[in-house]
């Protein structure tokens, strides 16, 4: 080959690869949607509603980003205490304006944009999706715009109403929204609700997207709330906070209650009708672990999950005791002893025990001590020997050998030498209601729905609402045996605030309704703050020795002010904490935003 | 013809002008000096006429009687030419040539008129060449060309006759002509800035020669981005560092090594894990995610790899000089540049080390007796009152678990082979590397290796064309822990109880930490606990065509197309394992880890570049007039794609492959990306006389991931250097031998900055499947919106402004220094935007180009050099670099004590806030007396902080500035070295300071309640009723205890001996008979000693990171470097 020819070829050859490179500008982002792409196609519509539900949090914790979080509302209910201390400030009565109440917060609003894009894209009537379903799913959206507006008004009361998404290119000033009133919120609420129920109607919809009847449910709860406030709250800062018109709200809320129970679409769970005291364990232990609507005809919505690889729940891993079989996690919600006594015992007294025989030295069961309890107690509750999922639970602190107490880790009587730590260190009560029996699954793995509305409740908004009303009292009663028959307890013969609080306490024990119910009833303030500090209540557990010789246990009470770390005073609630204060920080790069009475 | 010329170079060569001219068609200014030098001279055989008057005379007295007029000087052989014929010649006023084809008519003899040499031959002979052998055995004219290695021609090469004073000097072209009367004469070719070249002639007539630049000093040649520089003509703030000093000390990795050679490179080592390499930054351009650019044999991707034998030098860009990298040169340029191919006959070279490591070490924990009666420590162990009783009274011993998982001494080997030769066609460097770097642990698991292999090729196709291709491979193999890094490994020992034994009687794992079921033994154990594997393997391959072009002197157009291909496959594997207590003999389960298990998880991740580069280069002296210039396009092109599956409950540990898992929780995800840049890249050097210099480069950047409009960035930098050592007034001095004054100014750029693709409104898939939404039975992706779009988003800017001297002091500037002072100035920095959109709006504003911060410093280098047969050498830098925060988006604060702690704008960046220690509470009745009140309810044993702000609360407002950061503001390097006989010497001390490290977390507590291990120095000062004046530390874990402190903030500064070499170079004499070249044997020690500042934590490392990271190691080496 010619020299010539050569380097002809070599930078010809050269040139080649440069120029068959693809144009290095032209490179995008691959995993990027065009927003154009979005609203005109029906299957990404259905991603965006997705995401809309999944942000909506219904389960209310956020599990995958917290874990304290699920056991926040728990513990601030003093229901139980969280094996963690998320939730200092939250239950100390150290709430301020900085920062808190962070862990069960609901202020944000990158959530009513994202669901106001959907309401103003689905309402566009150019829009080329079908308009049947374009309908469904805009009912869809108005249901989880009540949602999330109900979310928030329970914690910081009256809101800025904002019903599409703002242009950002507006002026600062022009971005602006000042809070409305508490009952505006509410009745926006409700008028989101009607559309969702109108829009919803005759629509047969997938099991864990909303319908017809969820949306009535939210508004039986919601309304409930506003009747509630209306009854017991003082009407504070031009109407910021507070209800004047109860008995509006009451009527509304029994209304909804009515539609539900009347639709013959559901109706209360019981495999045992007037079955022995086992059999009704059992039962109402199905009710909370049954979560396929076909064989559960109580549930009215859920949050699903698929478990491993898919959408899972982290709460079986963290609520589970730590058993023989399984794990090294769990046993994170403790709860209190007072508790326990708040489950009557099975012929329907009080649950109440007496203490004076927890002393040193005195050998006595678990069961000497609490008798037999309302069947409901033994479907929610880990305890000292109790069955978990065939296994059984030890919250022990160590054993008695030759009368001598160690804390080896070596079996007597096929009893180990101590339970996990994990177990006994706050309280020995734990609970598992709605905690699948079966070894833990990993965190993000459980299958377990989450129970958002289910019949049991709308029974008892019922039963309040006319307590509330106070005018038809028997058709709430009624109701309310409805749900103690159902559990195998003894019937009532009246109804009145202290009956339907206690019933809905133990009905919705650990179903994120405690600590709502405590604030909207305004009963917070003494039944959230330690007696020492001038409240009503106390807040104590169990310690549980085990006497290898006598078989039995030293059982004596642990306090509250026994945690090794004692930085966090007693539990206290202002009256102020009726509402959350709206983070100093908002206000401040907002001025038209009023904060709440009293920080 | 005996006349013995000593000739001048001929640079006024007529063919040298007509090439000019052709360069004038494209440059004015070259057309400007050309003129001048057109008339300064012309060709003599033109304009000379001669006169002659003669008859009957041989052709030697007329060619003598021409030599007598002119300056014409005629070669020729009398055995080839008949110059006894006698001629009649008459001629007037005429030109040479009509003379000679006159008295030459009819004869076979032809003539050649160079400037003034006339060469008279038989025309075949002459055509054929013009020097054969035939020549007179008295006067042998040797012809030929000298070039550099790259084939450039040489010219003002000396060429001199060895022994005598006789030589000539190449021409432009780099041709020589020399006369020698000596058949086996040697010619000795000499040139500045290249070695010399000796070359017998042994009869040859014609001798091409290539010069091998010589690296010394000033004429060392500099790697400066898209070419090289002499040092003495560099115009930036420029470090280079080369070959025989990266491999002086066997280490892990050329990282490594850099650390306090490279003036300016600030350096850190936080871990000495296998494989671990400490962090780099120029100047402290360090901020997250703003590293170094670094550079590769021109293609960007990381060196820290490499085998250091590979490399020829390592050069970094402080200042200006790294603008000609445009929007990715911010925080400066690493250049490294590979060894290539030489002309010489093939010399294979073998470097070999073995190395002694051993852990740098960490403070001693307490013992079980101390574990079981410190009063603090209420952690209850499951032990059974036997063993309690036994390690009481001292009959069963403590167990430390560090002693027992820990070896005293693990192996560092490298060895590397390389070949590197080449003839004037052909040039290569072949090399394989093998490391291998063993963990601490006494299992040996967890160890790190590598395979490097790579060739360069340099193939000469013609005599202006070259190509050249490079391969290189290299395999790496990291271990660590599936259940931690190896940090966490030492962690998790530094927590286990010293009351449990490592295994119990019947060999199964005990329990080793509180009744957890984790195990400071199964984290050092690849058979207990599994492992985290990950293998890189690295393809890079590139071909080079380089074009000179011949009718434009210095001119070159050349092209590169570069192909990265990196795969990574990692396998993480966990075990299931449990653990055991024993109780009296007795064994029972006490926890497991991982039920799931065994669980496999494996990755692959696949990432390719593509860099293409075309362009010319000119390069070209004019009298004392130097111009040199370049011009690229360059691409490239970057795609990724990773995948990722795992699953539980495999069958078997002993089948660690995703085929043998469970059906249950089967997962998998993957990712794809993809990125390109496209470049122009300009750059000019001119410089006069040597003595002023100015570089002026542009560059002109452009990336997807910013909107067309803003995508396009230009970075213009300019470098201006003044030799004030060659100006008349210092020419002569016998103080300062070289003396240079810098000045340069850039705007550079960052691109690689978190708001890529900001400008693209759309939505993305949320990654987890638990942001989804599941109904019915489908689990139904969620797609979420990506914000709003800034349409304006763009990259950082950086503006550098640097000036520096250099300076070279007595006769043979055997004392040198310099000296660099540096400012930067940071501006669009991405932040968003404060407050400027309610939150209520639901969204937030995008990133933005708002926030600015500078940088200043200064680095110094002062050295000496000296001796004759015991050469000595002793150099020592220092650098200095803070950085502070122009504008920081924040809010507006106005309470005194926000401004103090929390306002960042107008503040250093290294800076640590926290409270003022005030001693500890040593009463309940000092607390109750307080008037001071605090955040918190303090007991006796706790800390006291002061009232700061002296509101009488002590609380988060009373933080103000403890101390610095982390990162050191002073980098000390010093080398001595020596030579004598054979023997070298080498000691290195390497130190850092201003940073502090935070003792804030376990190194100063005893924890009851995370029931942890304290260390021996804690519980030996921690406060008590016993303890209260010299307490140093509180007494309970709280986290009022536990925050920042100034008492607990430690000045690291430190002064290390990293390196003491010793290596003895056998004689040659002793060894050529075998064939070897070289023999060189050395020891070396790394890390030998520290000088510090950490008082009562001595015991910590200062430059590594505290509790629980893998401690850094001391080496003891033994290598040798062998070449044949």
């Amino acid at each position: 080959m010619k020299l010539q020819n050569k380097i002809l070829y070599s930078i010809g050859f050269c040139a080649l690869f440069l120029f068959s490179c693809e144009d290095p500008l032209e490179k995008i982002q691959l995993d990027v949607i065009g927003e154009d792409k979005v609203w005109a196609d029906e299957a990404l519509v259905v991603s965006y509603m997705a995401n809309v539900y999944s942000i909506a949090e219904f389960q209310l914790e956020n599990l995958g980003t917290n874990s304290n979080r699920m056991h926040a509302v728990i513990d601030a209910g003093g229901e139980g205490l969280a094996k963690n201390w998320p939730t200092i400030s939250l239950i100390d009565g150290t709430m301020t304006d900085l920062g808190v109440p962070g862990i069960i917060d609901y202020w944000d609003w990158t959530k009513i944009r994202t669901v106001n894009e959907a309401i103003k894209k689905l309402s566009n009537p150019e829009s080329s999706l079908p308009s049947d379903y374009r309908n469904t799913t805009l009912g869809e959206a108005y249901y989880i715009r009540a949602w999330m507006y109900f979310s928030m008004a329970k914690r910081y009361g009256g809101l800025p109403i904002i019903k599409e998404p703002q242009d950002v290119s507006l002026s600062y000033e022009e971005l602006q929204v000042a809070r409305s009133t508490e009952e505006e919120t509410y009745d926006f609420i409700a008028e989101d609700l009607d559309m969702a129920v109108s829009l919803l109607d005759g629509k047969i919809q997938d099991w864990g997207k909303a319908t017809k009847w969820a949306a009535l449910a939210l508004k039986s709860r919601a309304m409930l709330y506003a009747g509630s406030i209306g009854e017991f709250g003082t009407v504070q800062a031009n109407g910021l906070v507070g209800i004047s018109n109860a008995d509006k709200y009451w009527n509304l809320s029994l209304e909804a209650s009515t539609q539900i129970i009347q639709s013959g679409e559901f109706e209360l769970y019981d495999d045992a009708p007037g079955g022995t005291h086992a059999e009704k364990i059992a039962s109402y232990e199905n009710m909370t672990l049954i979560d396929d609507p076909s064989s559960n005809k109580e549930l009215i919505f859920t949050e699903r999950y698929n478990g491993a690889g898919g959408k899972g729940s982290s709460i079986d891993l963290y609520l589970h005791p730590v058993t023989e079989k399984d794990g090294s996690w769990g046993s994170n919600s403790q709860v209190y002893l007072e508790f326990v006594e708040e489950y009557e015992r099975a012929d329907g007294s009080s649950g109440t025990i007496d203490r004076s025989k927890l002393v040193a030295g005195n050998r006595l069961t678990l069961d000497e001590v609490l008798g037999v309890k309302d069947p409901r107690y033994y479907a929610s509750f880990a305890y000292q020997g109790s069955d978990f999922g065939g296994v059984p639970v030890y919250v022990h602190e160590g054993t008695y050998r030759g009368g001598i107490l160690g804390t080896g880790g070596i079996s007597a009587n096929g009893i180990p030498g101590i339970g996990s730590s994990k177990n006994f260190s706050r309280t020995g009560f734990m609970n598992i209601k709605g905690i699948t029996r079966a070894v833990a699954a990993q965190r993000w793995e459980g299958t377990n729905d989450w129970i958002v509305f289910r019949l049991g409740e709308i029974y008892l908004n019922y039963a309040e609402a006319q307590l509330g009303l106070g005018t038809n009292l028997s058709d709430g009663l009624n109701k309310l045996n409805a749900i103690r028959e159902r559990a195998g307890m003894p019937t009532k013969t009246a109804l009145d605030w202290p009956t339907l609080k206690h019933e809905r306490a133990i009905e919705l024990a650990f179903e994120n309704h405690r600590y709502w119910d405590l604030r909207r009833w305004r009963d917070a303030v003494g039944v959230l703050t330690d007696i020492s500090d001038g409240g009503s209540s106390t807040f104590t557990g169990l310690h549980q020795y085990y006497d290898e010789d006598a078989d039995k246990y030293e059982i004596i009470i642990a306090n509250e002010t026994e945690r090794p770390e004692p930085t966090v005073g007693f539990r206290r609630f202002y009256e102020k904490h009726y509402y959350f204060p709206i983070n100093s920080s908002i206000l401040a790069e907002n001025p038209v935003l009023v904060q709440n009475p009293g920080y | 013809m005996k006349k013995k010329y000593v000739l001048k170079a001929d640079i006024h060569n007529y063919g040298f002008f007509i090439k000019i001219f052709r360069i004038m068609r494209i440059s004015a200014f070259l057309l400007f000096i050309g003129i001048l030098q057109v008339f300064a001279s012309d060709s003599y055989s033109q304009v000379t006429r001669l006169t002659l008057s003669m008859s009957d005379a041989t052709i030697n007295q007329v060619l003598e009687e021409i030599e007598a007029q002119s300056e014409f000087y005629i070669l020729f052989n009398h055995q080839l030419v008949d110059v006894n014929r006698k001629v009649n010649i008459q001629v007037s006023n005429k030109k040479i040539s009509n003379i000679l084809t006159g008295i030459f008519k009819d004869t076979d003899v032809e003539y050649l008129v160079m400037g003034r040499q006339i060469i008279l031959s038989p025309e075949e002979i002459l055509h054929e060449n013009v020097a054969k052998k035939q020549w007179a055995q008295d006067a042998v004219e040797v012809t030929g060309t000298v070039t550099d290695e790259e084939g450039n021609p040489l010219p003002g090469v000396n060429v001199i006759i060895e022994g005598t004073q006789t030589g000539t000097i190449t021409n432009a072209d780099g041709g020589y002509i020399i006369e020698v009367d000596e058949f086996n004469a040697t010619l000795i070719f000499s040139f500045v800035g290249y070695d010399n070249q000796a070359a017998e002639i042994s009869g040859r007539a014609v001798i091409n020669i290539t010069l091998a630049e010589k690296i010394v000093d000033l004429d060392e040649l500099i790697v400066v981005g898209y070419g090289t520089q002499k040092q003495k003509s560099l115009t930036g703030a420029i470090s280079q560092i080369n070959s025989d000093e990266l491999t002086v000390a066997p280490s892990n990795s050329v990282t490594t090594t850099l650390a306090g050679r490279l003036n300016g490179l600030v350096a850190k080592q936080s871990s000495g894990g296998p494989g671990a390499i400490p962090s780099l930054s120029i100047r402290g351009f360090n901020t997250a995610g703003e590293s170094a650019l670094v550079i590769v044999d021109g293609i960007e991707r990381s060196f820290d790899q490499l085998d250091p034998n590979e490399i020829e030098s390592v050069t970094i860009l402080k200042d200006a000089s790294a603008a000609i990298y445009g929007a990715r040169a911010a925080s400066g340029v690493i250049l490294v540049t590979t060894k290539r191919g030489k002309i010489g006959k093939p010399i294979i070279t073998l470097n070999s080390s073995t190395s002694l490591q051993s852990s740098l070490g960490y403070p001693g924990t307490i013992d079980a007796k101390t574990f079981l009666t410190h009063p603090l420590i209420t952690a209850v162990p499951s032990i059974s009152d036997t063993r309690r009783e036994g390690i009481l009274n001292g009959t069963i011993p403590s167990t430390s678990f560090q002693d027992e998982l820990l070896r005293k001494y693990s192996l560092l080997n490298q060895h590397n082979m390389n070949i590197r030769g080449g003839n004037d066609i052909v040039k290569f460097f072949v090399s394989v590397g093998y490391m291998n770097q063993g963990s601490g642990y006494e299992t040996g698991d967890y160890p790190f290796n590598r395979f490097n292999t790579s060739s360069n090729l340099d193939i000469k196709i013609s005599e202006n064309l070259t190509a050249s291709l490079d391969m290189g491979f290299r395999r790496s193999t990291a271990e660590v822990n599936p259940y931690g890094t190896y940090d966490g490994a030492f962690n998790m020992m530094q927590l286990c109880w010293p009351v449990y034994p490592i295994y119990n009687s019947d060999g199964s794992l005990s329990v080793s930490y509180a009744s957890s079921q984790h195990s400071g033994t199964a984290m050092t154990s690849e058979a207990i606990a599994g492992m985290d594997r990950t293998k890189s393997d690295v393809f890079n391959g590139s071909m080079a065509l380089k074009y000179k072009i011949n009718s434009i002197p210095g001119m070159t157009v050349e092209g590169k197309m570069a192909l990265l291909s990196s795969n990574d496959f990692n396998k993480d594997f966990f075990k299931k394992y449990e653990t055991f207590v024993e109780y009296d003999g007795v064994i029972q389960k006490a926890a497991t880890n991982n039920s799931n298990g065994p669980t496999l998880s494996e990755q692959t991740r696949r990432s390719q570049r593509i860099t293409s580069l075309l362009g010319v280069r000119y390069d070209r002296y004019f009298n004392e007039h130097y111009v040199s210039g370049q011009l690229f396009w360059e691409t490239l092109n970057d795609e990724s794609n990773y995948f990722w599956a795992s699953r539980d409950k495999l069958i078997s540990a002993e089948i660690p492959y995703l085929f043998s898992g469970g059906s249950g929780n089967q997962q998998n995800n993957g990712n794809a990306s993809q990125d390109g840049r496209s470049s122009f890249i300009g750059r000019v050097n001119y410089s006069y006389a040597e003595k002023y210099y100015i570089t002026g480069t542009l560059r002109a950047d452009a990336v997807p991931r910013f909107p067309s409009n803003s995508r396009w960035g230009y970075f213009p930098g300019v470098e201006l250097a003044w030799r004030l050592s060659d100006e008349s007034f210092l020419e002569n001095s016998k103080v300062v031998d070289y003396l240079k004054l810098r000045l340069s100014a850039a705007t550079l750029g960052n691109d690689n900055t978190n708001g890529a693709y900001d400008y693209i409104a759309g939505y993305s898939i949320r990654p987890s499947a638990s942001q989804w939404y599941y109904t019915g039975n489908t689990l139904q992706p969620a797609i979420s919106t990506l914000g709003i779009p800034n349409l304006n988003i763009t990259w950082q800017e950086s503006a550098i402004y640097n000036m520096g001297i250099d300076a070279h002091f007595l006769d043979k500037g055997n004392l040198f220094t310099s000296l660099d002072v540096f400012y930067r100035k940071r501006t669009k920095l991405l932040a968003a935007a404060n407050s400027q959109i309610p939150g209520t709006v639901g969204a937030s504003l995008p990133l933005t180009n708002i926030n600015s911060r500078d940088n200043r410093g200064f680095e110094a280098t002062i050295g000496y050099k000296g001796g004759d047969e015991f050469r000595y050498g002793v150099t020592a830098n220092v650098s200095w670099t803070r950085e502070k925060y122009i504008h920081y988006e924040e809010p507006e604060y106005t309470s005194e004590d926000d401004i103090r702690f929390r306002q960042l704008s107008g503040n250093w960046v290294n800076r640590t806030m926290g409270y003022v220690f005030d001693g500890f509470f040593n009463s309940q009745e000092e607390i109750d007396n307080d008037p001071i009140s605090y955040s918190y309810n303090p007991r006796p044993g706790d800390i006291r902080y002061v009232d700061f702000n002296g509101d009488g609360v002590v609380d988060g407002n009373d933080r103000t500035v403890v101390g610095k950061g982390g990162t050191p503001e002073w980098m000390i390097g010093m080398n001595f070295s020596a030579e004598w006989k054979g023997f070298d010497f080498t000691m290195f001390w390497q130190g850092a300071a201003g940073f502090m490290q935070n003792m804030s977390n376990w190194e100063r507590i005893i924890n009851p309640i995370m029931n942890r291990l304290p260390y021996n120095y804690v519980v030996d000062n921690v406060w008590s009723e016993d303890n209260k004046e010299n307490a140093r530390f509180p007494e309970r874990w709280t986290s009022w205890n536990r925050t920042v402190t100034d008492e607990y903030l430690i000045d690291s500064k430190y002064l290390r001996l990293k390196n003491l070499i010793i290596g003895y170079t056998i004689p040659k004499s002793a060894i050529s008979k075998v064939g070897i070249e070289k023999l060189r044997v050395y020891m070396s020690g790394t890390n030998l000693l520290t000088i510090d500042n950490m008082g009562i934590y001595g015991e910590f490392d200062p430059e590594n990171s505290g509790f629980g990271s893998y401690p850094n190691n001391r080496l003891f080496s033994f290598g040798l470097n062998l070449s044949f």
